[in-house]
């Protein structure tokens, strides 16, 4: 039995709901970069900020995509750019916890 | 086979010209997972971040401060396992072979579990 369609509209609401993960994570840092005055961290949440809009546009790109055709195979880029702007934002998440903890713990 | 999108497409990996196209619903699928993964990353540091930032009442802070570390240091990891797994269950799908096996889940639980334990003895009164 042929699958309706809907996969593609799971798969481009996966990308449309992790934008928004990254879009809290952004907001998370650049309020310790601000609130701390780090700068390192305020750059990374800025980044994270692009990032977040950058998977919103790729879950709509995806979603015209897949409705183009339901095989369209996700390119294997954009999920190694995520798992390493995933894996830098959790670094810079780590400088913050050194940083504010540093002094005092 | 095409993964390319017009004009915008990269040659696709050495891994994804062998083998054959596996069902696109069982790589939407291993997307899916790929992309819960990494929010499940995203949810961990961010978690890390408020205790830290946020749970300012809690103590011993050097016990709060390394839970928050241990979090936002798996999350990291998470994510670049999140990917290596993504791709190893495509080229054994691309391959018919069977996924490969995957501790990760395990390795969370049990990181999740300790975490809770920690986070209980910083509440218990003293």
């Amino acid at each position: 039995m042929r699958d309706p369609g809907l996969q593609s509209e799971r798969t481009a609401l996966a990308w449309r709901r992790t934008a928004l993960g990254v879009l809290a994570n952004a907001l998370l840092l650049i309020r310790a970069g601000l609130v701390g005055d780090h700068t390192l961290p305020l750059a990374s949440g800025l980044v994270m900020l692009g990032a977040a809009g950058a998977t919103q546009c790729f879950s709509v790109w995806r979603r015209r995509a897949l409705s183009r055709a339901e095989s369209a195979a996700a390119p294997a880029a954009a999920l190694a750019v995520l798992a390493a702007v995933t894996a830098g934002c959790a670094a810079a998440a780590l400088l913050v916890i050194v940083l504010d903890a540093g002094p005092g713990g | 086979m095409a993964s390319g999108k017009g004009r915008f497409a990269l040659p696709p990996p050495k891994w994804r010209q062998s083998g054959q196209e596996p069902d696109y619903r069982f790589s939407l699928a291993n997307e899916r997972t790929f992309l819960a993964w990494i929010r499940s990353a995203l949810a961990m540091m961010a978690g890390g971040v408020v205790l830290v930032q946020f749970a300012t009442q809690l103590s011993p802070r050097w016990l709060v401060a390394w839970t928050g570390l241990a979090l936002t240091g798996l999350a990291g990891l998470m994510a670049v396992l999140a990917y290596r797994h993504w791709r190893a269950n495509e080229i054994a799908m691309r391959h018919a072979r069977p996924l490969p096996p995957s501790v990760a889940s395990a390795v969370v639980s049990a990181w999740v579990a300790l975490v809770a334990v920690v986070m209980a003895a910083t509440l218990w009164p003293h």
